[in-house]
């Protein structure tokens, strides 16, 4: 039985043309399931909750209700404040789409994300660190037809003691 | 010295920016952790295009999730503390600390691994003396006493160390236990160890001894040595001799309250705090008979090198190589009473039939009794003189008496024990001229 899954909701009122704000069924929907309360056994007290250095796994679900296939779908969420990332815990059910990710609060993307680290007196490119990572982005380059859905996963830990995310905001 | 920036390419201002986030991450408490309560809310959005061209823009999706509490007790403590032995009242103070993500409320266990050396009375919290665990435990359970997220508090632990523990430790072990469910624990330990001091003392049970040349025998010289060291620790023994004819005396072994004898001049044993003990010195007078009055300083010294100032104390005996030494006086008188006082001596050469006395005198003018003990240590043979013994051999007048005294065969002969230094002993006999 898994445990600490958490529904989302869209807010479907925001995201839609003028025309088109009536009860439609929202587009995007995100679920957040604690893999680590899932996997572990605690006491009563703490069965359900969400402690630090939890595993949070969101699960981003895009659905098309238009009567038409829709293409230029991009699913962009930021890292909420409290979270580091896990690299490489990105996933998805299509394999038409690019993922990317931001350090910079959105304003760059890059599949790889690299910091310079200075190394006795010379610059050296690194992968960014897990706490660096502010944002991720699936890009789908193809279409989704009428009714179709495609699913985006990633995986962010609650922030221990001293790890700088834990200030980060989530703008 | 690595220096990381969160530099993407060509991005310079942006990861400006953003170092400016983690330099300020860096130097927040540890209570920057998400907090108890915290609402984490995750804000998607999706954007698309349908087949018209039309663009849908932020659609959003989120979900929260509530952060629960994570305790984490971090408990610190001096690594150690020396403490005088022996002592009352001494305190440690231990510091709890609330690393958890929420207010935490905390229980104390405390022990310590020697309660002779560290023997806890009581705890001091928020300047109030508790005299046990169940009273603090109870203070610290009240409401009031939460301790907040980052936050801390000190218990001092009162303990009384006893006495002659110096340089023994113990460990005084401090745990804090979460009353919270997710709660931590967490420990300390400080190594009490009372600090090893004090002195010692060496007395010799004599300033001053006379010895005659060893001629085989062995001397023995005792000393007193005392440690009023804090505690158990190794005193080095060594004896020495010192003085201008120490030549003329050998250390040969030395032993501690009649123990099995050690070889040399030194050994190395444990002595408790107030611990009292005999050490002798044996030793040879390897002098002749010709150095007697010479004198030489056989001397023990005690030192505590482990203890700090290294603490050490001497005394010696001095020790004076004695010898008898005897001179025989003879003389002849006209009669007894001459022959007693010594004067007058024979003033004419006797005729044959005649009757005159003798005087043998034995003085010892050394600086040891000697000894003429043996048979026939004082003799006087006269039978092979024309002369007959008259009968008369008296030792009456002589201030120190023979033991034994006669005469035999135109032999007199006399023994003595002891003739004391400065001392004369003497005895007078006749004799008729053939």
């Amino acid at each position: 039985m898994r445990k600490g899954l958490i529904l989302g909701f869209g807010l479907l009122a925001l995201a839609l043309p003028a025309s088109a704000q009536v009860a439609e069924p929202q587009a995007l929907t995100i679920a957040a399931e604690n893999v680590t309360a899932a996997s572990t056994e605690r006491a009563s007290a703490q069965a359900g909750a969400t402690l630090p250095g939890d595993v949070i796994e969101y699960r981003l679900t895009f659905t098309n209700h238009q009567a038409g296939a829709v293409s230029d779908v991009v699913l962009n969420d930021p890292i909420p404040n409290g979270l580091v990332f896990v690299p490489g815990s990105v996933t998805a059910s299509r394999e038409d789409l690019l993922v990317e990710y931001s350090i910079d609060d959105g304003a760059s993307w890059t599949e790889r994300p690299t910091v310079e680290v200075e190394v006795a007196g010379e610059a050296v490119t690194r992968p960014a660190p897990a706490e660096a990572y502010t944002h991720v982005r699936w890009t789908i380059t193809g279409s989704v037809n009428p009714g179709a859905q495609v699913t985006a996963r990633f995986r962010a830990v609650v922030a221990e003691p001293n790890q700088p995310n834990s200030l980060r905001g989530n703008d | 010295m690595n220096r990381t920036t969160w530099a993407r390419k060509g991005s310079a201002l942006l990861w400006a920016a953003l170092m400016g986030v983690l330099i300020a991450g860096a130097g927040e408490s540890l209570s920057a952790q998400t907090a108890e309560g915290t609402t984490i809310t995750n804000v998607a959005t999706a954007t698309y295009t349908d087949a018209n061209g039309n663009t849908y823009a932020a659609e959003s999706g989120q979900v929260s999730v509530t952060v629960g509490f994570l305790g984490s007790l971090d408990v610190t403590s001096p690594a150690t503390s020396t403490p005088a032995s022996p002592s009352t009242g001494n305190t440690v103070t231990w510091t709890i600390t609330n690393n958890g993500n929420g207010s935490d409320q905390v229980q104390i266990a405390a022990t310590s691994s020697d309660t002779d050396v560290a023997g806890i009375t009581g705890y001091v919290y928020n300047t109030v003396t508790y005299p046990d665990l169940a009273t603090l435990n109870a203070q610290l359970a009240s409401a009031g006493d939460s301790v907040p997220a980052g936050g801390s508090i000190t218990i001092d632990v009162v303990y009384d160390v006893g006495a002659g523990e110096g340089g023994n430790p113990s460990n005084v072990e401090v745990t804090a236990t979460s009353t919270r469910a997710g709660g931590d624990s967490n420990a300390a330990t400080t190594v009490v160890t009372p600090d090893l001091t004090g002195t010692v003392t060496v007395a010799a049970d004599n300033a001053t001894i006379d010895r005659l040349p060893s001629n085989g025998t062995l001397y023995v010289e005792s000393f007193t040595v005392t440690s009023n060291i804090t505690g158990t620790t190794t005193l080095d023994l060594l004896a020495s001799l010192d003085g201008t004819n120490a030549a003329t005396l050998t250390i040969q072994r030395i032993r501690i309250d009649g123990g099995a004898w050690i070889a040399g001049a030194g050994t190395s044993t444990s002595f408790t705090s107030g611990q009292i003990s005999t050490v002798e010195v044996e030793y040879s007078v390897d002098g002749a008979v010709t150095d007697a009055g010479s004198s030489s300083t056989l001397t023990l010294s005690a030192t505590a090198s482990a203890v700090g100032g290294t603490p050490s104390d001497s005394d010696d005996h001095a020790v004076t190589i004695i010898a008898p030494l005897l001179a025989v006086a003879k003389s002849v008188h006209a009669s007894q009473a001459d022959a007693e006082a010594g004067a007058p001596a024979l003033a004419t050469n006797p005729q044959p039939g005649a009757t005159i006395w003798y005087r043998v005198a034995v003085t010892n003018s050394g600086t040891a009794p000697a000894d003429l003990s043996a048979p026939g240590a004082v003799t006087d043979d006269f039978s092979g003189l024309p002369v007959t013994y008259a009968g008369t051999v008296t030792d009456a007048a002589s201030a120190v008496s023979f033991d034994t005294l006669g005469e035999a065969g135109g032999v007199i002969t006399a023994t003595l024990a002891s003739l004391a230094p400065g001392a004369t002993a003497f005895f007078v006999f006749s004799v008729t001229i053939n």
